[in-house]
């Protein structure tokens, strides 16, 4: 496997903070390697140390034990400014800069490579403006950075970790403060980065969803410090993803869709008839976001959905009286009034 | 007539960094000599360029004015308000805080401390000190000042090594001052009221009293701090980030923090021995060179802060000097006074480009 593209390999490596009242170690005995031209997504709960494994991985913290190699020579043996030439990071915390334009942002990423004054050569100025094309952002070039949206501001971060012309591009959490259609932007594009300019890009999310679908390799770290790694399948198929995520009953994770929902479960049952899938799915929906079950249960009620006068319509069973309703939201509201009569009384 | 959207732009167009730093050094040399013709004595134009190119004048006291009095005073105005904005430029960037300014690390306040040891303390010396006309051109104070910021600096720059962030620098600096104040109260608190006075008058601040002898001290320290401070301008430009995306592109923090702060502090530390504490000057001159220059490129603002700076401080000696009276202001109050009013109407002005 020696041949095989490894930009980075972690070997034994624990991260953790070194306290005198006692270390405090988040995670041991981490294994994994970063190839070129693949997307990792680095997942898992809230404080299991995703950004202290990004920032041990950057050499913005120092690790406790173990070994990262970065192209068969110690992370710890460069100098920031021989580090800087193979790995750029974008950090969560949005920067805050007055009177710069994007333009300038997205030329910082140049330093490692300029003189000692910082000049920007021709070739700068091309790495600068293929890295803002890259990202759809040529046209914010002009603009001022702090007036800038989220989005744009990010994508701007992003390019000005491109411009850096990194092998390793670390992104710790870079869909926070975004938006859905955003963070699908975001991701794509660093998808499409990472097949294009065949470089690792590394990123950490709570998105688990966009995780699964985009992600080459996984990394999920659970709140015991332990870390997983294989294909975003592979997780699923081994049963790990679900249990380092669902840790109580209120969520459960559907593994043939990948997705989560909350689980919350009271007794009651609806069935649906629907000649349309559309329409019947949506319902159920509906009901199991109620917390109702969904069944063909001969003592559920009954709910038939079709489409009247090219509307949909909703006809609920009850005591032998029917009631109709024209969109979900009285739908639940009487199913709701429908549940509360028929439990027993106490 | 142009539509105004039009002018606006040919107006813009005008503003490139090159013609705004034509125009500053302009009034730069507008300034000079303009101060060396105003003072307690009105010396005409036509006599000024006259003594400056050693030709024959009418008063053989004009000469003497000009050359022992004036050009030493306007070259220390020149190169301490310069320098203050300068430190006050990097303490900025370094801090991330538009409130920082050159004496945050406890500068001045050693300073003031070693004055305070040496004037309300030494029992004789008071006298002496008060003899003469420059009280600050006692070079004993200078000396006692220029220790005592030594000493805060040394202490600062050995916790920037331990130091992990620069917020904790921040605090540290804030204690020492604190703890600076509270013994130069208790001097006070034991002192007699001329010696009192003494201490008083060198913190108001002056640009007078600076000798020749003075002068040479004076600027081979602070080009020093210049030269340190300008090739320190591509770090400061990362340092904009904030300090860890700084370090992503290579910047070594500790090594750079360590870097600003003794070109800082040997800047404001300099201009506060032979000056005195000369406050406004060093937090607000880099606002107005940014709002000016519409940039935050230190590579512009670093020479920016150094020509406005320059400006502001000999005009506020112009000024404090009371053309045509015998009267002298202290420096701080006209710095404070007019300059305020201005800085505040640049920031308001400019608070869209402020705004987060």
């Amino acid at each position: 496997m020696k041949n095989d593209n490894i930009l980075l390999h972690a070997h034994d490596l624990t991260i953790g903070y070194r306290d005198p009242g006692g270390d405090d170690i988040l995670s041991a005995n981490i294994n994994f390697q970063l190839r070129s031209g693949e997307l990792v997504c680095l997942i898992g709960p809230n404080g299991a140390g995703k950004s202290t494994l990004l920032r041990t991985l950057t050499g913005l913290h120092r690790r406790m034990a173990g070994s990262i190699y970065l192209s068969d020579k110690e992370l710890h043996d460069y100098s920031p400014h021989q580090l800087a030439q193979h790995i750029s990071v974008v950090l969560t915390e949005p920067i805050i800069i007055h009177n710069m334009t994007a333009y300038e942002v997205v030329s910082l990423g140049r330093h490692p490579f300029t003189n000692w004054l910082g000049q920007l050569t021709d070739s700068d100025h091309h790495i600068i403006q293929s890295a803002l094309d890259a990202m759809d952002a040529a046209a914010l070039a002009q603009r001022q950075i702090n007036q800038l949206s989220d989005g744009e501001r990010q994508k701007i971060m992003v390019a000005r970790a491109l411009a850096q012309e990194p092998k390793i591009m670390v992104l710790d959490e870079p869909t926070a403060f975004l938006d859905f259609p955003n963070r699908v932007e975001i991701l794509s594009m660093l998808r499409q980065l990472a097949t294009r300019h065949r470089q690792a890009i590394l990123l950490s999310t709570h998105d688990l969803n966009l995780a699964l679908n985009i992600a080459d390799n996984v990394l999920m770290l659970d709140n015991d410090g332990q870390l997983f790694v294989g294909a975003p399948e592979d997780l699923v198929l081994s049963g790990q993803f679900e249990k380092t995520f669902v840790q109580n009953d209120k969520l459960q994770f559907n593994p043939l869709e990948g997705t989560f929902s909350i689980r919350f479960h009271n007794g009651h049952h609806f069935s649906i008839q629907s000649d349309h899938e559309l329409l019947r799915v949506w319902t159920a929906k509906a009901i199991q976001r109620l917390g109702y079950s969904v069944s063909d249960d001969p003592n559920a009620t009954p709910i038939t959905v079709d489409y009247h006068e090219n509307k949909p319509r909703w006809q609920i069973r009850d005591y032998h009286k029917t009631h109709t309703f024209t969109n979900v939201y009285d739908l639940i509201h009487y199913c709701r009034y429908v549940v509360r009569k028929h439990l027993p009384e106490a | 007539m142009p539509s105004l959207p039009s002018d606006r732009k040919n107006m813009k167009f005008l503003r490139t960094p090159r013609n705004l730093f034509f125009i500053l050094i302009f009034l730069l040399i507008c300034m000079i000599i303009l101060s060396i013709s105003l003072g307690s004595v009105r010396i005409p134009l036509e006599q000024v360029i006259r003594v400056i190119f050693g030709m024959p004048i009418e008063k053989s006291a004009y000469a003497v004015i000009i050359l022992q009095y004036r050009i030493p005073k306007i070259i220390t105005a020149l190169l301490a308000g310069a320098a203050l904005s300068v430190a006050g430029l990097q303490m900025q960037t370094l801090f991330q805080n538009p409130l920082a300014d050159p004496f945050i690390l406890g500068v001045s306040s050693g300073a003031s401390l070693g004055v305070a040891l040496i004037v309300l303390s030494v029992g004789t010396t008071g006298t002496f000190l008060l003899a003469g006309i420059g009280l600050l051109g006692d070079i004993s104070i200078a000396a006692a000042a220029f220790l005592g910021s030594l000493l805060v600096l040394v202490f600062i720059l050995m916790i920037s090594q331990r130091a992990r962030s620069s917020t904790m620098m921040l605090l540290i600096g804030l204690m020492v001052s604190y703890i600076t104040s509270a013994v130069v109260s208790l001097l006070i608190y034991f002192s007699l009221p001329e010696k009192i006075y003494t201490y008083l008058s060198w913190t108001f601040g002056s640009f007078s009293g600076v000798t020749w002898s003075q002068i040479w001290i004076i600027v081979p320290a602070l080009l020093l701090g210049f030269v340190v401070a300008f090739a320190l301008s591509k770090p400061l430009n990362a340092l904009l980030m904030g300090e860890k995306y700084a370090q992503t592109v290579g910047i070594n923090i500790r090594r750079t923090r360590f870097w600003i702060i003794v070109s800082a502090s040997l800047l404001a530390g300099i201009v506060t021995a032979f000056c005195g504490p000369i406050g406004f000057i060093g937090i607000a001159i880099p606002h107005v060179a940014r709002a000016i220059f519409h940039s935050a490129n230190h590579r512009i603002l670093l020479p920016a802060t150094f020509l406005i700076g320059s400006i502001t401080a000999i005009l506020s000696d112009v000024i404090a000097q009371l053309p045509g009276h015998q009267q002298v202001l202290p420096i701080n109050v006209v710095t404070a006074m007019l300059g305020a009013p201005v800085v505040l109407w640049v920031l308001i002005r400019n608070q869209r480009n402020m705004q987060t």
